[in-house]
């Protein structure tokens, strides 16, 4: 009969391969495993890196908004205490507990790009714990006052938000680097 | 020949391996589809975000003040915002906003004026197609196709203002194709979005006139009603379908300004000091300020809510509800510039050639001295001109009437009891031989002395007052005084009916100093420098009627837009150069009593009267205070000394607000 002298091979090659093999897996394993780290590592640190890229975009364009529709003026609302307001909002709402370590840079310009200027005590860049080099409005990146469509009497909001990011990959040396998000919004008040 | 059991061992070598990278590979194509499409809707929204952006921006690009609708500017603008905001847009080409015409207005109907829009960009794997309009269509297919949304109920019951056709709304609409990476696995063709956003804004047909119209900017006790306890009062009273309306330019942020006692924007003093009727067809009147649209505390803004109130009643009888004061971005005085400065351009310039003529044989003119034939004066038709020659101290002292259309004073006016009822110019040219001023006043008045123009009747403020009917025909007069001041005092009468009149400060006309200190486009007013570069200024040119006042603007028309007229918009202007419903113009600046009607005299007054650098323009005193259907713009208003002013402003004969307002997004 064939079914019994497959049933003693059966156990015979399990008890076999149950000896002989295991190292070779487990050995396996710890040679796919740097891989399947960096792979996971990566991925996640990854996925959150997009998550904060996400809720920084959202944050600038929230912020920008914010400081559109906020009053600059009468007193208290001082521009001081105006772009005081937009950081502070900014960083509320990128929903996000290293929002503490976002530099955040505002202004607002009043007048065309051509001939204009930046309305006295508007423009503040606060860093929180974003270290050096530190974010300024000098940054290449800080957006541009658009070139038409205002006015000497307009006002425009800019905002620019940095954040560092890191990507870790384990084995590998980290991914690292810094996302920056900017907004534009016409001021929406007298100015 | 080996085992099958080495040979199985030896087969099974690497299979973890291999499992794992099948698995991964897996996870990867997984998660690039998970990725792939998940970008997309991140794209989708970020298009989204940056639209919104731009067609608010662009609607206020629209507004240039002037209540037109700019919609090259507007275009161009969310077009600039739209790629500021969304860098991959930013190789966007120029199109249309390569020369933004910042004239150019949408005007419904008119195909040449829409402003539209379309351009193509890829950015990587990703291509783009916008569309910026303006007008704009909510069932416009030309970007893409139609919106569906544009069938569900909520949004097809608000398609914007038939009759403006879409100049009102500007539409912003992206399309974004993006191929797939891993994506390609469950979708082979490009993943495409499309995203709109429309913005409207509410254009005002003008028909909304304020009586006062305050254009200080910062400081408060911009109106002032009397002093506690006294019976001084401004009561606004709507116009047909126009409510009683008043504004002020002031954003209430000088240091000045705070809660305590006379330290508000607006000061009704006492109950009911400052009211705002409703109009006859239910709405309530409006009072509104710079400093409210700015978030400003109440108290700041006016002395108590019982003191300074619109209502939705008719006038005291009918007090209705009241209301609150309410926000309005500021004004300024463009829409009155817009209308008026370039005919009274032209008036300044004829009435320099006036200034220019020779003095002992004025061409065009018959030359009297100081003591002409009055009698002779009286016969004369308004076909004649007479050029009245007398610079000296003493003043120019005439008793009668003169028949003469044209006049010309070269002196200032003392005294005396002068009608001129055919007059259609009138020049007051108060100075010497030398060009220099005589004395303060262009024309001063004391007790029982007249000055009339297209009156027959001298005599007293009780018969034959200026009209305030639309005279249909061309029946006005221009006044024009070269520097000096208006001066009456008590039991002196200043009649001015159908008259614009101009006082020219003394400002000749030069690179720096423009004719008549008027300003070369819109002005800059309040300043208390309205002619830079004046150095010596010459002439002042305030208006001190302490005495009776009868003066009202030329009135040929009434409703200018409407049946039966139906005039255009360059028809309205045409008459707006000539003088219609313009009383006064001045640049001088001013404070204290340097502007001051009344007194104990009578007061008639009907116009638009633009002071726009007094500070204040105060009107006091008790007597008899009639000013219906005048408009006032000057810096700051006062009124005192128990004068309580009764004010209807008709909206065919007055300047409306700017008229772009409720800017809101719609889709």
């Amino acid at each position: 009969m064939n079914e019994p002298r497959q049933k003693r091979h059966r156990t015979l090659t399990s008890g076999l391969r149950s000896r002989g093999e295991s190292g070779a897996v487990a050995l396996e394993f710890a040679l796919i495993l740097p891989i399947l780290a960096m792979l996971l590592l990566g991925t996640v640190t990854a996925g959150m890196t997009y998550a904060h890229g996400i809720g920084l975009s959202n944050a600038v364009r929230e912020g920008a908004r914010f400081g559109a529709t906020g009053s600059i003026s009468p007193s208290p609302a001082t521009p001081g205490t105006w772009n005081t307001a937009v950081i502070s909002r900014i960083r509320a709402t990128q929903f996000d507990s290293s929002a503490g370590a976002t530099a955040v840079c505002v202004r607002l310009w009043k007048g065309t790009a051509a001939a204009g200027s930046v309305v006295t005590g508007s423009d503040n860049c606060d860093q929180g714990t974003f270290g050096t080099p530190a974010l300024t409005i000098a940054d290449t990146a800080f957006p541009a006052v658009p070139a038409s469509g205002l006015t000497t009497d307009s006002c425009v909001v800019q905002v620019l938000a940095a954040q560092r990011y890191s990507i870790t990959l384990g084995v590998l040396p980290s991914l690292g680097g810094t996302m920056k998000r900017a907004a534009v919004a016409r001021y929406e008040r007298a100015c | 020949m080996a085992s099958p059991i080495a040979r199985r061992r030896s087969d099974q070598r690497g299979a973890v391996a291999i499992m794992v990278a099948i698995t991964v590979s897996a996870l990867m194509i997984t998660g690039g589809i998970v990725m792939d499409f998940g970008l997309v809707r991140w794209e989708r929204q970020t298009n989204k975000s940056a639209a919104d952006d731009a067609v608010m921006a662009g609607l206020q690009a629209a507004d240039n003040g002037t209540g037109d609708v700019y919609n090259s500017s507007a275009v161009c603008g969310a077009y600039e915002f739209l790629r500021v905001n969304r860098r991959v847009l930013n190789g966007l080409p120029a199109d249309v906003c390569a020369t933004v015409n910042t004239s150019q207005i949408c005007v419904p109907g008119d195909s040449t004026t829409n402003v539209a829009y379309h351009g193509t960009t890829t950015a990587g794997s990703k291509r783009f197609e916008v569309w910026i309009k303006m007008p704009y269509s909510l069932s416009d297919t030309s970007t893409g196709g139609p919106f569906t949304e544009e069938s569900l109920t909520t949004l097809s019951a608000d398609p914007g203002a038939s009759a403006l056709q879409g100049c009102d709304q500007i539409g912003v609409v992206i399309k974004e194709w993006t191929k797939p990476g891993l994506g390609k696995i469950v979708h082979s063709g490009e993943l495409v979005t499309r995203v709109r956003s429309v913005s409207r804004v509410k254009i005002s047909t003008g028909d909304q006139p304020p009586a006062l119209l305050l254009l200080e900017r910062h400081k408060c006790g911009v109106l002032t009603v009397g002093s506690g306890g006294s019976p001084s009062r401004i009561k606004v009273y709507g116009s047909g379908s126009a409510p009683g309306t008043i504004h002020a330019d002031s954003d209430a942020t000088d240091a000045g300004c705070g809660s305590g006692p006379n330290t508000q924007l607006l000061q009704g003093k006492q109950a009911n000091g400052l009211v705002a009727y409703g109009s006859g067809t239910g709405i309530t009147g409006q009072i509104s300020t710079v400093a409210t649209d700015q978030g400003r505390a109440s108290n700041i803004v006016a002395d108590a809510s019982a003191n300074v109130y619109p209502t939705s009643g008719l006038n005291e009888s009918t007090p209705g509800t009241a209301g609150s004061i309410t926000g309005r971005k500021i004004v300024k005085r463009t829409p009155v510039d817009k209308r008026y400065l370039a005919g009274l351009r032209t008036l300044a310039t004829s009435a320099r050639g006036q200034w220019d003529l020779n003095h002992s044989s004025p061409t065009g003119y018959t030359r009297y001295d100081c003591s002409p034939n009055m009698a002779t004066l009286a016969g004369l038709s308004s076909a004649a001109s007479v050029y009245i020659d007398c610079p000296g101290s003493s003043g120019i002292t005439l008793n009668g009437t003169i028949g003469a259309g044209r006049i010309f004073f070269h002196g200032f006016i003392k005294n005396g009891k002068l009608a001129m009822p055919n007059a259609t110019q009138v020049y007051i040219d108060d100075t010497n031989d030398s060009g220099a001023k005589i004395t303060a006043n262009a024309i001063t008045l004391g007790n029982n002395n007249g000055f009339c123009v297209r009156a027959t009747s001298c005599d007293t403020l009780a018969t034959g007052t200026c009209s305030l009917t639309p005279t249909g025909g061309l029946s006005q007069a221009d006044l024009v005084v070269r520097r000096g001041n208006l001066n009456s005092s008590s039991g002196g009468l200043l009649r001015l009916c159908n008259t614009r009149g101009l006082l020219a400060g003394g400002q000749l006309g030069t690179a720096t100093n423009p004719e008549a200190c008027l300003p070369t486009s819109n002005g800059i007013a309040p300043t208390s420098t309205p002619c830079p570069g004046s150095s010596t200024p010459a002439g002042s040119s305030l208006v001190g009627l302490a005495g009776s006042t009868d003066w009202t603007a030329p009135n040929r028309y009434g409703d200018m837009a409407g049946p039966p007229l139906n005039m255009t918009k360059a028809q309205q202007q045409t008459a707006w150069d000539g003088g219609e419903d313009l009383a006064l113009w001045t640049e001088t600046y001013g404070t204290g009593s340097d502007f001051k009607m009344a007194g104990g005299g009578s007061m008639h007054v009907g116009g638009v009267f633009m002071t726009p650098n007094a500070a204040p323009f105060t009107v006091t005193g008790n007597g008899n205070q009639d000013l219906t259907n005048a408009q006032f713009i000057a810096t700051s208003f006062a009124v005192d000394g128990g004068a309580v002013l009764t004010m209807r402003v008709d909206p065919y004969n007055a300047v409306g607000l700017p008229s772009l307002y409720d800017f809101r997004m719609v889709r």
